[in-house]
């Protein structure tokens, strides 16, 4: 209590070193420092050349040369109209022009079957009589085409060059050869010819046009998965994971979300509470295998008549439990263990003063949550669930198990179709054995690349704009 | 002033400075000030106050009534448990899961730390203000609002607003902010938010405001706005602050009260009312030996 | 710039206010005293002492005011130097109070004694300095005009010349037992009035300093002037 003077210090001249030593201790200091520098550097380097090699990849395998031969070059399917082809494309023509060419090239059986798939007109009949028409829709089982609807133009055009052109892509080649050796592809080609004409049919070297061909267009992006690379598209997948994404979200963002609110703002501290904790960390470390495997014991057998529809539309719903419906909650519960925690970290980011405050006020607990901490933790808790999304629209393994479909044309309907998603699709496409396969597996991964690409650059919008806000 | 029945006048003037130093004591010890001793119209009232965190005890028997309409400052060195005394008057100590209470703090007639008082109660009559500012991430409207709006204000709109304009108002910060009040709160410089925070607390329509070190986050001029200001919310508040700024404490307070802190073998430290009195007092002529070598700077 | 501190700035403005009134009634009572003394007027001293309670009490009531404020305020700057200077005067104008009851007790030892009037005319010279010269004090501190405390070691010269030649005076006197104590009495009244003009000289270097921050001892500078001159 009574102020005693403390011992005056001593300064430690003696301790330190001289400046002689000092110089050549800062040398090796400095050196130190920069060879640590350049083995980080090294890091950046070596993640960035990955990163590189795999765009390298993808976009060399999705655009590039191919060898095609045509049943009817477009050319000479203009010159029959009568009209230039040096100043006229098939995509000039108007519809009129290339119903006409699809109705002089196509048998009247295959046109009759595209006419009910969907009318070419909305007025008139191309290849159906008027009474055929009707009674082939008054009957139980009428064909998509009687509810309406027309093709358009593009749709028209599409038909066009896949049933009156015809092209049979016979090789293909990568983007980088094709600009830098285009001569020595078509050299191959030829040479292919000469030495194994088995492998090409009827077709004559000189049937053989180098077209550029960018396998990712739109026609890929809105083409339902086929047997045949020419005309395959990823529309079915791409649905499939759209569903899919929805499904998963309406599940995990919620439970996780609100796990999270319960973990963070209500509960006490406790053995169980700490256990529980643990549990949730160790779980988003689990292999997404596993909860394919309970996926499919859980959702797809146990829980079969909720995930099929059949408790819901009877005989309507699918034949089994391998529904987006399935997917999609595996999906949820394998990124919920990290939407919880993302959602934890954004709730405890937030200063505990504002609740304080709120407290203070005389808000109840709910209150203060919902007011307060809330709206400052949203941008954090959606930045996380985006992100643990996108991983999901990724993910492969979880969804073979509980059963996706490796090949399926059928566009999903709702949560208890059957379904196919982007990375099944591409993997499916990479375990085929055609050359072209390959080509529209890396237009694919392009799209799913992209689609991740713009979830995440809405989560750092959605994150850049709340933390400006406030 | 000299005896006058002397038959030569003392003209010495040490003579006279005795004379004059003994009524000085007597005047000082019945004191002229306006403000009693003893609290008649107490606002507050702890009975044998103690907080525990867990095993450890952390302030030990505090008993001392509040005036209404005045200013109590609560003073000590770190640790004393000051800031746990003043947490103790609006419940905000429940927040702390290992918290326990003794005694009892009688607001209203009522034991606020009966078993039949939601703490959410008395929060709105016991409004309390933070050592740093911490306004919402919200308009300065809406912050002021807010309290309102959650208690169930009855108005309407245009009651709330002016219900929100007199808070700030008598926050005095209007001026700064009335062309803004859809600007965000942390707009505004810390002294501004501090104000806001203290407009917040008011709109509630308290009778109690805590403020736990309100200024201590502030340079100086927006620290003597924010003493200012409480001279002035004294007429309509019952204020207790708790300060390690001594030299505040004395500016703003009635009265003040200082506590010490016990440390054990065990190296546990407990806070305990050492000397509760005016200002004026404590501060000149103190009566414990610790508080006078606590504001004199020889301990603590 | 805002006024941050109204309140504190109120109550000095208020403590300023009691030692204006403080030297108001100490300058009452000097004339009073002196009356008392000149004319044997005992009521006149009986007032100069009710009047000397009055200060006292104000003396005390700064006192106490003073010191919770500069416990409280921790004033600064100019604050700071009116503090010092308020409790500087509230001292000498509490001895310049007692130095009129003084004076008034003398009036009443002296009353039915005989007087020289030459004597008596003196005291009275001395009382009619003296009054001016507190004023001097009192307003050049209201008004913080430091030129016009400087005039007060000048106004002081001829109090001390009347207060030195009263002993020649007395000693002129001669034998009289009679007239040699009230004389002597007279004499004390002298002192008792050269005291309070040394008092304005004081207030007048507070005045200074308050002024101008710097302190300056009036008296040395009158030293240190004639030396130069001399």
């Amino acid at each position: 209590m009574t102020a005693v003077a403390p011992e005056r210090p001593v300064k430690r001249e003696h301790q330190f070193p001289t400046d002689d030593e000092f110089v050549a201790l800062l040398r090796s200091r400095s050196r130190k420092s920069f060879v640590a520098q350049s083995g980080f550097l090294l890091a950046l380097i070596i993640a960035v050349l990955a990163l590189f090699t795999l765009l390298y990849t993808v976009i060399n395998d999705a655009f590039g040369l191919v060898a095609i031969v045509n049943a009817q070059n477009p050319e000479d399917v203009i010159a029959e109209l009568g009209l230039d082809p040096a100043s006229t494309s098939l995509g000039s023509l108007d519809k009129d022009q290339l119903v006409g060419l699809l109705e002089g090239s196509v048998s009247s059986g295959v046109g009759r079957r595209l006419e009910r798939e969907q009318r070419f007109y909305a007025d008139r009949l191309v290849f159906e009589s008027q009474e055929v028409w009707d009674e082939i829709c008054a009957s139980a089982e009428a064909p998509d085409g009687c509810a309406g609807g027309v093709r358009n133009e593009s749709d028209v055009l599409a038909l066009v060059r896949e049933r009156v052109v015809q092209p049979d892509v016979i090789a293909s080649n990568d983007l980088v050869p094709s600009l830098f050796d285009r001569a020595g592809f078509e050299q191959s080609v030829r040479d292919a010819f000469v030495t194994s004409p088995a492998r090409f049919g009827d077709y004559t070297v000189d049937q053989v046009r180098f077209e550029w061909r960018a396998w990712l267009n739109l026609d890929f992006i809105r083409s339902p998965q086929s047997s045949t690379p020419e005309i395959a598209g990823i529309r079915t997948a791409l649905l499939g994971s759209t569903y899919l994404v929805l499904i998963t979200m309406l599940f995990a963002v919620p439970v996780g979300v609100g796990a999270a609110i319960y973990l963070v703002e209500f509960a006490r501290p406790s053995r169980l509470n700490e256990f529980i904790q643990t549990n949730i960390n160790n779980l988003a470390g689990v292999p997404s295998i596993i909860y394919g495997m309970l996926g499919l014991a859980v959702l797809v057998r146990t829980f079969e008549p909720l995930t099929s529809g059949s408790l819901f539309l009877g005989e309507g719903g699918a034949s089994n439990g391998r529904t987006i419906l399935s997917g999609g909650i595996t999906l949820g519960l394998l990124i919920l263990p990290v939407v919880i925690i993302s959602a934890q970290e954004a709730l405890k980011a937030v200063p505990n003063s504002l609740r304080q405050a709120g407290l203070a006020l005389g808000a109840t607990k709910w209150q203060t949550v919902r007011a307060q901490v809330l709206p400052v933790a949203l941008p954090g808790i959606l930045t996380g669930a985006i992100l643990a999304v996108a991983r999901a629209i990724g993910e492969t393994a979880p969804l073979i198990v509980v059963g996706a479909a490796g090949f399926i044309t059928a566009d999903p309907t709702g949560p208890f179709s059957n379904y196919t998603a982007m990375p099944i699709q591409i993997f499916q496409w990479t375990s085929l054995p055609q050359e072209e396969f390959r080509n529209i597996a890396a237009a694919a991964i392009l799209v799913l690349l992209l689609l991740l690409l713009t979830l995440n650059a809405a989560a750092v919008i959605l994150r850049n704009r709340y933390s400006k806000r406030a | 002033m000299s005896d006058t029945e002397t038959a030569i006048p003392m003209t010495d003037e040490t003579e006279q400075q005795i004379d004059i130093t003994a009524r000085l004591r007597n005047a000082s010890s019945t004191d002229s000030s306006h403000m009693p001793m003893e609290i008649e119209d107490a606002v507050i009232e702890a009975r044998g106050l103690g907080v525990y965190y867990g095993e450890f005890r952390a302030v030990r028997d505090v008993s001392m009534r509040f005036g209404k309409n005045e200013i109590t400052a609560l003073i000590g060195p770190s640790g004393c448990g000051k800031s746990t005394v003043l947490r103790c008057f609006n419940r905000m100590n429940d927040l702390i899961p290992s918290a326990r209470v003794e005694g009892t703090v009688i607001y209203n007639d009522t034991n606020i730390y009966a078993e039949d008082i939601d703490p959410v109660e008395v929060r709105r009559r016991v409004g309390m203000v933070f050592q740093k500012p911490n306004p919402f991430p919200k308009s300065i409207f809406d912050n002021v609002a807010w309290g309102a709006k959650i208690n169930g204000f009855k108005g309407s709109k245009s009651d709330l607003g002016d219900l929100v304009e007199s808070a700030i108002r008598q926050a005095a910060l209007w001026d700064e902010v009335k062309d803004k009040l859809n600007e965000s709160g942390y707009s505004l410089s810390g002294g501004q938010q501090q104000r806001l925070c203290i407009a917040r607390a008011i709109a509630t329509n308290p009778d109690v405001v805590l403020m736990d070190e309100p200024a201590s986050a502030l340079d100086p001029i927006a620290t003597l706005r924010i003493e200012e200001l409480m001279q002035e919310l004294k007429k309509d508040y019952s204020i207790i602050i708790v300060t390690h700024n001594m030299q505040q404490a004395a500016r703003v307070s009635d009265r003040t009260a200082f506590f010490s802190v016990d440390v054990n073998d065990a190296g546990m430290r407990t806070g305990r009312l050492v000397e509760y009195g005016l200002t004026d007092r404590i501060f000149t002529a103190p009566e414990n030996d610790e508080t006078e070598q606590y504001i004199t700077g020889r301990f603590g | 710039m805002v006024d941050q501190r109204t309140h504190f700035h109120a109550e000095l403005e208020g403590l300023e206010q009691s030692i204006h009134e403080m030297g108001d009634r100490a300058h009452e009572l000097i004339g009073m005293a002196v009356h008392a003394l000149v004319t044997g007027d005992l009521d006149a001293a009986g007032r100069v002492r009710e009047g000397d309670h009055v200060i006292d009490q104000l003396y005390l009531d700064v006192h106490n005011r003073w010191i919770n404020l500069m416990a409280r305020q921790q004033p600064m700057g100019a604050d700071l130097r009116l503090m010092s200077v308020l409790l500087h005067m509230n001292v000498t104008l509490e001895r310049t109070g007692d130095q009129a009851v003084n004076i008034a007790k003398l009036a009443a030892l002296s009353h039915g004694l005989p007087m020289s009037s030459r004597i008596v005319e003196q005291v009275q010279e001395m009382g009619d300095l003296v009054r001016p010269m507190l004023r001097t004090a009192i307003e050049s501190f209201i008004r913080r005009d430091a030129d016009e405390a400087r005039l007060l070691p000048a106004m002081d010269e001829p109090v001390d010349r009347i207060n030195k030649s009263m002993y020649r005076e007395v000693v002129a006197l001669g034998a009289d037992p009679q007239m040699l104590e009230s004389a002597t009495h007279m004499m004390m009244a002298a002192r008792a009035l050269e005291r309070i003009g040394d008092q304005s000289v004081d207030i007048g270097e507070q005045v200074v300093y308050l002024v101008t921050g710097e302190f300056h001892d009036f008296n040395e500078e009158a030293l240190h002037d004639r030396g130069s001159q001399g």
